[in-house]
């Protein structure tokens, strides 16, 4: 499953790359909207969907080699009512590299979250997830899938997540949305890299 | 369902322990902020006690064996690991290893260290290293002082328990002057059992008792901690960090370690710096020089074989103006469990005969609580030494003479006594004073000074800006008593001067030892103009490295780009606070640094 996943990715991305052929620069993607199957999936029990946003900044594209990216807003809502942002005390909360393929690893993702009268900082250690690039090289969605221990008998809260730019093109969103469901059955989190 | 999930992960976030366990108490799947002090193999360094080394070996004192072992081996290197206890945890990506300062304990990295691992949720670790001499530190009066405060059921018991302690290592005279439990009579000293099974009270070295340690100098320093930045490096992977630091005078620690080339062979270079991925410099502005007097190779030679002998010069500090650390130090173990156990009743160390005498008794001349003992010692409104200074609050129910800055001191206030006991305004206090509306040299003074504008960059360091108070007293005696303690009893003075003459760079004595002996000798300073690794310096504007100038000369001295010196200035800063102030201001800085480090391990 995670082979032909994989192999889809870097066959549609690699069609996707052939096709661009503008100049690299700095740039802003976002917001792009979290959308279904988004959850946090207990290891027993019901998930939670998520809705929202989120932003983020590449330091080169079209991204041809390891590239420096990071999330500049993440704007989360769990079904339950909490919320998941970025954690306002860090001031490179998400900071991350992506590859060419488009495959990203965040060393450490610091989140604040907000959850009925509590509220705290979390931060995630070795959060991997895939990078979507529309034609001209621009993102165009972010998938990403991510383990957390939640300290109680519903053991690791695994947390998935697609987020899309809201009205791409046709086709772009037809093969962001292709890639971004394989990637997420191939649990993107096993992808850590050390 | 979620809202419940979510909220079960606050522990992790503030649950800090100590224990030589690695296993959490919360059980399986609980995580939390542990610290374990561990002993390791270090550097095998021959003259030591324990190498093995025919001939060449030095024997161990019945001092050193009494406190010790019959059959010690100090070629050992020890640390206060600070880390996220987590069943089925991954390796952290990040391990930063801390060299304390002038006097200082591992134990002074505590509260930064524990709101590092905290906030990275486990991925990144926090070693503070204790240099070697922390290992012969007889800590069994504080040992057996903690444990019969924790059967204790009432205060007269946890009184007696601190009352052993005292009497371990602050005896009474036998004249009767001092009647420190004030029961009327000489109180013996107290006997335990020490670890060749002889009933002794404190065993305190004397400077025959180290004279192995001519030979723990610069090099057998950075080997113990090459040892474990290469530890470090086997646990995050060539894609994670080891990071390396210190703190005051740690920071010279950090850029000799840098500087340092490991490989004896003149023509082979294993340079620190190519161990860690980068260096901070915590209060200090790291390493300069040398000295135009850095002695010859033979005079070198010749100063190693006296500090070796009998009789020889001075291997560690006896006295710090005064003040003895081998006194201070375990004073500070009981004072620290009397702060916390007791903290209102009169001072118990205070009572005794050191520190009725000078120089103690010029710092303690107030009759204070065990609380406010610690304040009155530490606290940047009434130390005098800039480099023991943190920002803990203030003491207003007494006078407070103030004595203007001079002769190596900064601007104190001196305690004098009131009606009952001086006792302490924590640093969150709303009632600390402040100037205005209170006069600086008007009793009792202000706990928040404003020490003026900020000096030009070409002016020399001073301090300015607003004073903040930012750390805890309580912090602070936690960490008083533990093997990681907070004063460090022998800092060692002999080998360490004798390399410290050199500065960042020995390389003309290295010209002279390959000549003579073909190697590159016993102290190698050679790559320092190399070192090529980012460096982040942060300093506070009331302490000892109060400007981004405070760095300049170090970081002018390497081949660090540009972009990666970064100098941070934490404006109200004392010299401790960088390692003690809750909700440290430095933390969003620091990680930010650590997260870029990370990063570029990633290409």
């Amino acid at each position: 499953m995670r082979k032909r996943s994989r192999w889809l990715s870097r066959s549609v991305l690699g069609l996707m790359c052939l096709a661009f052929a503008g100049a690299a620069g700095a740039a802003s993607f976002g917001p792009l909207a979290v959308l279904a199957p988004s959850a946090i999936v207990p290891e027993a029990g019901p998930s939670e969907a998520l809705s929202g946003a989120i932003a983020l900044d590449v330091s080169s594209v079209p991204v041809a080699s390891p590239t420096l990216f990071s999330l500049t807003s993440v704007s989360v809502l769990a079904s339950s009512g909490a919320s998941f942002a970025l954690d306002p005390d860090v001031p490179s909360p998400a900071l991350g590299v992506v590859q060419a393929a488009g495959n990203f690893l965040i060393p450490t993702l610091f989140l604040h979250i907000v959850d009925g009268e509590s509220s705290f900082d979390l931060a995630v250690p070795d959060v991997t997830g895939t990078l979507f690039f529309g034609f001209d090289g621009s993102v165009v969605g972010i998938v990403s899938s991510f383990s957390v221990d939640s300290l109680s008998p519903d053991g690791t809260l695994t947390v998935n997540l697609l987020a899309l730019v809201p009205e791409p093109s046709a086709g772009a969103l037809a093969l962001a949305t292709l890639m971004a469901l394989g990637a997420l059955g191939a649990r993107a989190r096993t992808e850590v890299s050390r | 369902m979620i809202q419940n999930r979510w909220v079960l992960l606050l522990p992790l976030l503030a649950l800090p322990s100590l224990g030589p366990a690695a296993c959490p108490s919360g059980g399986p799947g609980a995580t939390f902020v542990m610290q374990q002090y561990v002993l390791a193999p270090g550097y095998v360094e021959p003259h030591t006690p324990g190498s093995g080394a025919a001939g060449v070996e030095m024997a161990a004192t019945e001092t050193v064996k009494a406190i010790i072992g019959a059959q010690p081996n100090l070629n050992r290197v020890s640390y206060l690991r600070t880390y996220l206890a987590r069943a089925n945890a991954p390796a952290p990506r990040a391990i930063l290893i801390l060299v304390p300062g002038f006097l200082g304990g591992a134990g002074t990295f505590s509260p930064l260290a524990k709101q590092l691992v905290q906030k990275y949720n486990g991925n990144i670790e926090v070693w503070a290293v204790d240099r070697r001499p922390n290992q012969l530190e007889d800590r069994r009066g504080s040992e057996n002082t903690s444990a019969l405060i924790a059967n204790a059921t009432n205060d007269d018991e946890v009184r007696d328990a601190l009352y052993s302690g005292t009497f371990f290592y602050l005896p009474e005279p036998e004249s009767g002057a001092i009647d420190t439990n004030e029961n009327g009579e000489v109180d013996p000293p107290t006997l335990l059992p020490d670890a060749l099974g002889n009933q002794t009270s404190y065993l305190r070295l004397a400077q025959d008792d180290m004279r192995f340690a001519a030979h723990w100098g610069v090099d057998t320093n950075v080997r113990d901690w090459k040892v474990l930045a290469d530890t470090a490096r086997g646990i995050v992977g060539t894609q994670g960090v080891v990071l390396f630091g210190g703190h005051s005078a740690g920071t010279y620690w950090a850029s000799v370690f840098a500087a340092y080339d490991f490989d004896p062979d003149p023509n082979v270079v294993d340079a620190g710096y190519s161990h860690v991925d980068g260096i901070v410099l915590l209060e200090g502005g790291g390493a300069s020089g040398p000295s135009a007097s850095a002695p010859s190779f033979a005079s070198y030679q010749t100063t190693v074989a006296s500090l070796e002998q009998p009789g020889g010069p001075d291997i560690f500090l006896g006295s710090f103006q005064g003040i003895e650390p081998a006194i201070l130090g375990p004073g500070a173990e009981i004072a620290g469990l009397a702060g916390i156990h007791l903290p209102d009743e009169s001072a118990i160390v205070q009572r005794t005969t050191v520190f009725k005498s000078p120089p103690f008794s010029l710092f303690f001349s107030a009759p204070a609580d065990n609380r406010a003992l610690i304040g009155f010692f530490l606290d940047d409104d009434f130390q005098p030494f800039t480099a023991f200074r943190a920002s803990l609050g203030f003491s207003a129910d007494g006078p407070n003479q103030f004595a203007r800055a001079g002769g190596g001191f900064g601007a104190f206030y001196v305690s004098r006594p009131n009606a009952d006991l001086r006792r302490w305004i924590d640093y969150d206090d709303p009632a600390l004073p402040s100037c205005p509306p209170n006069t600086f040299n008007l009793t009792p003074g202000c706990a928040l000074l404003n020490n003026g504008p900020r000096p030009l960059p070409t002016e020399t360091p001073s301090n300015w800006g607003n004073e903040r108070e930012v750390s805890s007293l309580d912090d602070i005696l936690e960490i008083q008593a533990l093997p990681a303690n907070f004063v460090e009893w022998y800092y060692l003075s002999g080998r360490s001067g004798l390399d410290g003459a050199y500065g960042i760079d020995s390389s003309a004595l290295v010209a002279q030892s390959v000549a003579a002996t073909g190697n590159e000798g016993p102290l190698v300073l050679t790559q320092n103009a190399k070192v090529n690794v980012p460096v982040l310096g942060i300093g506070g504007s009331n302490g000892l490295a109060p400007l981004e100038s405070s760095f300049a000369t170090y970081l002018g001295s390497i081949a660090t780009s540009a972009s990666d010196k970064e100098v941070l200035i934490v404006e109200g800063y004392a010299h401790i606070d960088v390692l003690t102030a809750r909700n440290n201001a430095a933390l969003p800085t620091l990680i930010d640094w650590i997260n870029r480090q990370m990063v570029k391990k990633l290409f």
